[in-house]
């Protein structure tokens, strides 16, 4: 049964790698909660940092650069992750 | 001053920074040497994780092609034999190879040789003669010189950090009158939200802003803004660490972008005395601002040709009264009205076309068209060098046809494996030579499709 936690989490999933695919500028169909952020999908710090815009101009997410860390961004997962946790501190 | 007639690059480089056209030089391929001088400046925000990738940091084997046998090279494992055959094979004559006691994959070569006490005993024990030419030299590598007991054929670190933030280059073109991309320099908070306050009417006539960290690596550390709401978000990013931290030092600058036909690298030598070589001038093939390869010769005209060395001439006179001396690159465009920008950034480093020099003078004929380029791949697992000459085949180059794909580094295909299980991205650094831009376009795609047996294109 499918509960409203991993509804939301499945969505939270997809806005994720939907502001991937425009920051990339390409299709991450086959992405998934473990896909690697810098080693499978080539991302780099710049395009981390717009990744965070990305979020926060389409779905008001708004992130602090200075408050990730390294393991905040190991996968797409992982940033779930972290955004899930910044928002119920907020 | 020096008369570098007549000398290759290598030999007025060590003349010229040595005043000795027989000085042994060690080299060292500390790419990315930006990391270092970035330390403790305050740029663009950035996160994640700073160390260089796996493949980075086996950029040192570049140098291996720049030296001849009376150098040496300092590199995180010895080369693979097969390739080191294959380099023999063209008629090189290599440096010798100092190997650090360990390679770790995303230490830099310039750390690994500081944590080896092996490689640092050979050092001292030499007789004092050699000079190490590093890639770029920041404290790490006057560290090295130090506990080696081996002089630097560069200048300072804080010398090189100063002529390479992109704060000095631009001020550097606004007094030596040389064409300027529009933009701002800023060292403060204020500074840079006052530059956003301007650069708000070029975006609102549709151009495009980019803020460049002053000391960043060469084309990271670089927002783009289509719309001013970038650049409001970053102003608050910036401004809430400035909060945060109590720090309101900033090194960057605000650009906006000119309307680019084609990107330029020249390359030019400074000497001790202030002498200055015009080396070279190439296409430079970028993708998203990043780095992807060279084409040479570089289609420009007379008249492009003749204001690129002048402004090299210009430039180097600059740093050598600032006190520089060594390799330099700088990077400029086309613009779209065949108008030049010759001067975006100053890197007072080797440049990665400073490593083709050698294999350009010993084995590329004249006439020859030249695209250098990487092919980025994600690896199943290691490939040897003889296994990739094998699927290469008749692409491969060859001295007496003085045409084909050049292998001009190998340590970068197989250095992001750690677990032999897993797959790592790699990266094959070829010079393709060819007769003319069409037969380069095909074995351009020749080389690719080839390569596609190993792993999936990335």
């Amino acid at each position: 049964m499918t509960t409203s936690v991993d509804e939301r989490r499945s969505d939270l999933q997809a806005l994720v790698i939907k502001a991937l695919e425009g920051v990339l500028g390409k299709d991450l169909g086959q992405a998934t909660a473990d896909t690697k952020l810098f080693e499978e999908l080539g991302l780099d710090s710049t395009s981390v940092l717009e990744l965070l815009m990305t979020l926060e101009d389409d779905h008001g997410i708004e992130v602090d650069p200075e408050q990730l860390e390294p393991e905040h961004l190991q996968t797409v997962g992982a940033v779930c992750d972290f955004i899930a946790a910044s928002q119920a501190e907020a | 001053m020096t008369d570098f007639r007549s000398l290759d690059f290598l030999s007025g480089v060590r003349l010229g920074c040595t005043g000795d056209i027989s000085t042994p030089l060690v080299l060292l391929g500390n790419v990315e040497v930006e990391r270092e001088w970035a330390y403790d400046e305050r740029g663009v925000p950035t996160v994640g994780d700073n160390a260089p990738s796996a493949v980075v940091a086996r950029m040192d084997e570049l140098a291996l092609l720049l030296g001849g046998a009376g150098d040496h090279v300092i590199l995180k494992t010895a080369p693979d034999p097969g390739y080191l055959d294959y380099l023999r094979g063209l008629g090189l004559d290599l440096p010798q190879v100092q190997v650090t006691d360990q390679c770790r994959p995303t230490v830099t070569v310039t750390h690994e040789a500081l944590d080896s006490s092996e490689l640092i005993g050979r050092l001292r024990a030499w007789d004092g003669t050699a000079r190490l030419l590093p890639h770029g030299m920041s404290e790490a590598e006057e560290e090295l010189c130090r506990r080696a007991g081996l002089p630097s054929a560069l200048p300072s670190a804080a010398v090189a950090k100063r002529v390479n933030s992109k704060i000095y280059s631009r001020r550097a073109a606004a007094e030596l009158g040389i064409p300027l991309a529009e933009g701002w320099e800023c060292e403060s908070v204020a500074e840079f939200e006052a530059a956003v306050e301007k650069a708000a009417a070029h975006l609102a006539e549709g151009r495009t802003v980019g803020v460049k960290d002053a000391y960043g690596v060469s084309g990271k550390g670089i927002v783009v803004a289509d719309r001013l709401r970038r650049l409001e978000q970053l102003t608050r990013m910036i401004r809430r660490r400035a909060e945060r931290t109590g720090d309101d030092r900033l090194s960057v600058v605000v650009e906006v972008w000119a309307d680019k036909a084609a990107d330029l690298n020249y390359h030019f030598t400074v000497g001790r005395d202030g002498s200055v070589r015009f080396d070279f001038v190439k296409e430079a093939l970028t993708d998203g601002g990043v780095h992807k390869g060279h084409r040479y010769p570089a289609r420009l005209t007379p008249d492009q040709t003749a204001e690129i060395e002048d402004t090299a001439h210009r430039i180097g006179a600059r740093l050598a009264d600032d006190g520089y001396y060594g390799p330099v690159g700088v990077d400029a465009i086309v613009c779209g009205d065949g108008s030049l920008l010759p001067l975006l950034e100053i890197n007072a480093r080797n440049n990665m076309s400073t490593y083709q020099t050698r294999v350009q003078e010993h084995c590329v004929p004249a006439g020859s068209v030249v695209l250098a380029r990487q092919y980025d791949l994600r690896l199943p697992a290691p490939v040897e060098f003889a296994r990739a000459a094998d699927a290469l085949g008749d692409a491969l180059f060859r001295r007496d046809t003085g045409r084909g794909a050049l292998v001009n580094n190998y340590a970068t295909v197989n250095a992001g494996f750690t677990a032999a299980d897993s797959p790592a991205d790699g990266r094959f650094y070829l010079m393709l030579v060819a007769s003319g831009q069409a037969e380069a376009d095909a074995l351009d795609a020749t080389v690719a499709d080839r390569l596609a047996e190993f792993g999936e294109p990335r």
